[in-house]
């Protein structure tokens, strides 16, 4: 299989087909993050497109050291609005036993009573990346990424009304 | 109760759109969108907003870039320079924007809806007008409240970033 990187060269070089199977790959996690950045399916789609036409639109700009699951990742961050409108019944949470019934309703509702750069930090923990990495892709400093981070944990918790199991 | 990043990774939700969106086509630079904005835009060359009237600006290779955001008003077919103030609701801006170094920006507001993202740019020393190949990016006031605009790397970061604070009755 050729690898991201790869095909982010080939973009480079105006290849459409790389690029579709690049949407292809990432399309599903850019959305699902976007979705939980934004709370609703019509600002979620408009980032979405916005994200993967700046990918295209800003291509000659892709360093071949980094991963592309970064650099991506870090558009969608950063593009489109920071407006968060809820539509908490097109999210699915499966429960575990002895979780409370609403708990779908109150984490998306949490997720909007953060500020927008604590909604995108969390997500982008919740996607694997490390403080430093996120650090670059806001391009903000690695101490405040941790403080921000801690606080919004703190505050998505109290929301959801309990402490960590 | 699991903990909140394994709550958030469970989050789920309906399926991305199927298809990528297509490659914007090439367009010449200068492409208005149509009637009253393309007649702003025509008024901001009148004004000598689109000529060598703004400064270049320069700055050295390596330092971390700075902005420029300049913002106009259309009104009746004439372009209007806004350095604050008020505005009324259903008045139209366009931007022009300009750094010390090539980097890339965007063009956004701090208003009654939160902070909103109107543009990216690709800046450098030569001041551009804000917009893509579909056309000049235009902000429409409506509802009233108070308005900020930035230009900065991100929407929502603004270190010593340029900003122009509207009132809009």
């Amino acid at each position: 299989m050729v690898d991201d990187e790869s095909l982010m060269t080939r973009v480079m070089a105006n290849d459409r087909a790389a690029y579709e199977l690049l949407y292809v790959r990432w399309r599903e996690p850019i959305f699902r993050f976007l979705l939980r950045r934004t709370g609703g399916r019509s600002l979620a789609e408009e980032a979405h497109q916005e994200t993967w036409l700046r990918v295209y639109r800003f291509r000659h700009r892709f360093d071949r050291s980094r991963l592309f699951r970064s650099w991506v990742f870090a558009i969608a961050a950063n593009c489109g609005r920071d407006s968060f409108r809820p539509e908490p019944e097109l999210f699915v949470l499966p429960l575990a036993p002895g979780e409370p019934h609403d708990l779908r309703d109150r984490l998306v509702q949490g997720l909007g009573a953060l500020d927008p750069d604590e909604r995108r930090l969390l997500l982008l923990a919740g996607e694997g990346f490390e403080g430093p990495e996120i650090a670059s892709m806001l391009g903000i400093g690695a101490g405040a990424v941790r403080m921000r981070l801690s606080r919004a944990r703190e505050r998505l918790r109290a929301a959801l009304g309990g402490s960590d199991a | 109760m699991r903990d909140v990043d394994e709550l958030l990774r469970a989050l789920d939700g309906p399926r991305a759109p199927i298809a990528a969106p297509p490659w914007p086509r090439r367009r010449p630079r200068w492409v208005y969108a149509a009637g009253a904005l393309a007649a702003a835009a025509a008024a901001l060359v009148a004004v000598g907003f689109g000529g060598t009237s703004l400064p270049g600006i320069r700055g050295f290779a390596g330092d971390t870039p700075t902005f420029d955001l300049r913002m106009v008003v259309e009104r009746g077919g004439v372009a209007v320079r806004v350095a604050g103030g008020s505005l009324h609701t259903g008045e139209r801006v366009l931007f022009r924007a300009a750094a010390t170094s090539p980097t890339l920006g965007v063009v956004w507001v701090e208003g009654p809806r939160g902070a909103e993202s109107i543009a990216s740019v690709e800046v450098d020393g030569v001041p551009r007008d804000v917009g893509d190949g579909g056309g000049l990016a235009a902000y429409r006031f409506d509802r009233p409240g108070r308005y900020v605009f930035h230009l900065s790397s991100a929407v929502g970061q603004c270190v010593d970033c340029p900003t122009i604070p509207v009132e809009v009755r």
